[in-house]
């Protein structure tokens, strides 16, 4: 296994009773994009703040590359960037000078600060004030802060919170090209599976603060086997007629089969057809990524 | 690659340093209220210095034309309350402003995501107030000595003056420990704003109140420094405390607050 970036015991984070963040074992590995997918309020950003040591975990411990944090936050910090929830940015400050401020406290040189600016498109606008930037561009800044002190790994909150399909298109980009690139490890959250599905290697699904799903994404769209789905007219005579197949479900007027060799699948057609049952039609039916993320945080839900 | 690594290893156990903090802090209030209002606090205290002699010098000079006060007494005895006043009513503001700052632009959570001690960043924005306080006072002693040269009030009493500035702008440090204190705790400045308005106004008059207490510890200050008149030493409300017995309070008080205040924003849930 790979060094691990992130790693997580046990991480619980309680408001009362109320456990927002519940046992938390995030294990993010270098190189990886790793998709931190949750709906609203699942105790995403909960998560990336006690990751950065923003707030105390009410039991369990975050490590980053091996150290503990918050005990030894600062020696490991200057490994991160981050962008947590909203950006933040000085509204009377220019782009520039907000980056300064940042490139003061790290003792980073100007042109360092002329790099992430053009990393982000930013530098045709780096001297206006921020507080006039559109949201895109408030965001591209909060990116370019984080990537400012050359981190190892990059922690986003919600990156694309708000952005047209253009400027999600363009930062979804930039994330993917980060580990190609700068060998950085990226942490992305988002509630879009498509997003998510769209850059990420790896992928962990929080749902009301637990971890319902860790793996590569494949082994999460390995899940989505297909159904076949055939609709009869007489549901009760047609279910003998496919003993041995593996049958799901027996519902109003169809029968629903796990995925079927193509074989299965005609003899039992010329089956139903030699039994006297009308078929109106067979399709077969691929779950999708979101179907599989809805039924993962439906159980989750219920359990 | 492995230079790349090398350096990065080795910036990797860095955090901000002393002087990162106190330039950062520097750019960010660049643009803001801080610095004219620095300037704006001691301007104004003269202008009104200037209307009062303008409209009622002939009165407020004659106990200088028979000998009876000294040019310095003359301007401190109308000036000083106001000059003590601002300089409270400035502690609470730039306290308020350099914090919320912070709280408006939610950048306190970007902040600590970096290598940056929340002491630190704490301390050396009490630090920069503190300047903020002292530039002031100068620019307030600048104030009185252009009064008594217009006036002509004969020899500007500089070590008086100098005296006066310092002794109040030391006396003001707990006030601005305090008022920093409320204003990094809270996030809606309203009520830390009330207070560094509202509280000056009765502490400094307050005769029942201990010498010590942040708000009587600047009058004890210009008691001290204007020989009692200009404070209304006539009344009992002051024990007289000498510059040292001020200092001592002034410095023991602020450390304790800025201790509080330090330890307040490391503990605090930043969300």
């Amino acid at each position: 296994m790979n060094e691990l970036v992130v790693r997580t015991t046990g991480l619980t984070k309680r408001y009362g009773k109320r456990a927002v963040v519940d046992r938390l074992d995030l294990h993010v590995e270098r190189g990886q994009i790793y998709g931190f997918l949750g709906l609203n309020g699942a105790g995403k950003t909960t998560t990336i703040r006690m990751l950065m040591g923003l707030i105390h975990p009410s039991s369990g411990s975050v490590e980053l590359f091996g150290r503990p944090v918050p005990a030894e936050r600062m020696a490991v910090m200057r490994r991160v960037g981050a962008l947590v929830e909203s950006p933040s940015y000085y509204a009377h400050l220019s782009g520039r000078e907000n980056l300064r401020v940042i490139a003061t406290l790290l003792d980073l040189p100007e042109k360092r600060i002329d790099e992430v600016l053009a990393i982000v498109r930013l530098t045709a606008d780096a001297g206006r004030r921020a507080g006039d930037y559109s949201l895109g561009m408030k965001q591209r800044l909060g990116i370019a802060a984080a990537l400012l002190g050359s981190p190892e790994l990059v922690v986003l909150d919600e990156p694309t919170n708000g952005l047209d399909p253009a400027g999600i298109h363009e930062i979804r980009d930039l994330i993917r090209s980060m580990p190609r690139e700068h060998g950085i490890t990226v942490l992305v959250s988002s509630h879009l599976l498509a997003e998510i599905d769209q850059m990420a290697t790896s992928v962990g699904v929080i749902h009301s603060g637990r971890l319902l799903f860790q793996g590569p994404i494949d082994d999460l769209r390995a899940r989505s086997r297909g159904h076949v789905r055939i609709e009869v007219d007489r549901p009760d005579v047609a279910l003998p007629l496919a003993g041995g197949l593996p049958l799901v479900a027996a519902e109003a007027g169809a029968l629903v089969l796990d995925s079927l060799v193509p074989g299965d699948a005609a003899r039992l057609v010329s089956a139903l057809v030699g039994g006297g049952v009308a078929v109106y039609r067979v399709e077969e039916r691929k779950r999708t990524l979101e179907e599989i993320f809805l039924e993962l945080t439906g159980e989750g839900a219920v359990a | 690659m492995s230079s790349v690594d090398a350096t990065r290893v080795a910036a990797s156990t860095r955090g901000a340093t002393a002087r990162g903090l106190l330039v950062a802090d520097w750019r960010r209030m660049r643009g803001t209220w801080l610095f004219p209002l620095t300037v704006l606090g001691p301007v104004g205290v003269t202008l009104l210095g200037v209307i009062l002699f303008l409209l009622r010098g002939e009165y407020m000079l004659k106990p200088f034309l028979s000998g009876e006060k000294s040019g310095f007494m003359v301007v401190t005895e109308q000036l000083g309350m106001i000059h003590v006043f601002a300089i409270g009513l400035g502690a609470a503001l730039l306290a308020s402003m350099i914090v919320d700052l912070e709280h408006r632009s939610e950048t306190w959570k970007a902040m600590f995501s970096l290598p940056v001690s929340r002491a630190g960043t704490y301390v050396v924005k009490f630090v920069w107030c503190a300047v903020l306080l002292a530039a002031s006072s100068a620019l307030m002693t600048l104030g009185y000595s252009s009064l008594v040269v217009w006036q002509r009030l004969g020899a500007v009493p500089w070590a008086d003056l100098a005296t006066l500035g310092a002794l109040v702008w030391i006396a003001s440090l707990p006030l601005l420990a305090l008022q920093l204190f409320i204003s990094t705790a809270l996030h809606n400045q309203a009520l830390p704003l009330t207070v560094g308005i509202l509280a000056p106004i009765f502490g400094m008059s307050m005769s029942d109140l201990a010498p010590w207490t942040p708000w009587t510890l600047m009058t004890q200050a210009l008691a001290y420094a204007t020989g009692g008149l200009a404070a209304g030493a006539q009344t009992e409300s002051l024990t007289g405390f000498g510059p040292a017995q001020v200092c001592t309070v002034a410095v023991g008080t602020t450390i304790v607050l800025v201790l509080c205040g330090t330890l307040a924003l490391a503990r605090r849930e930043i969300r």
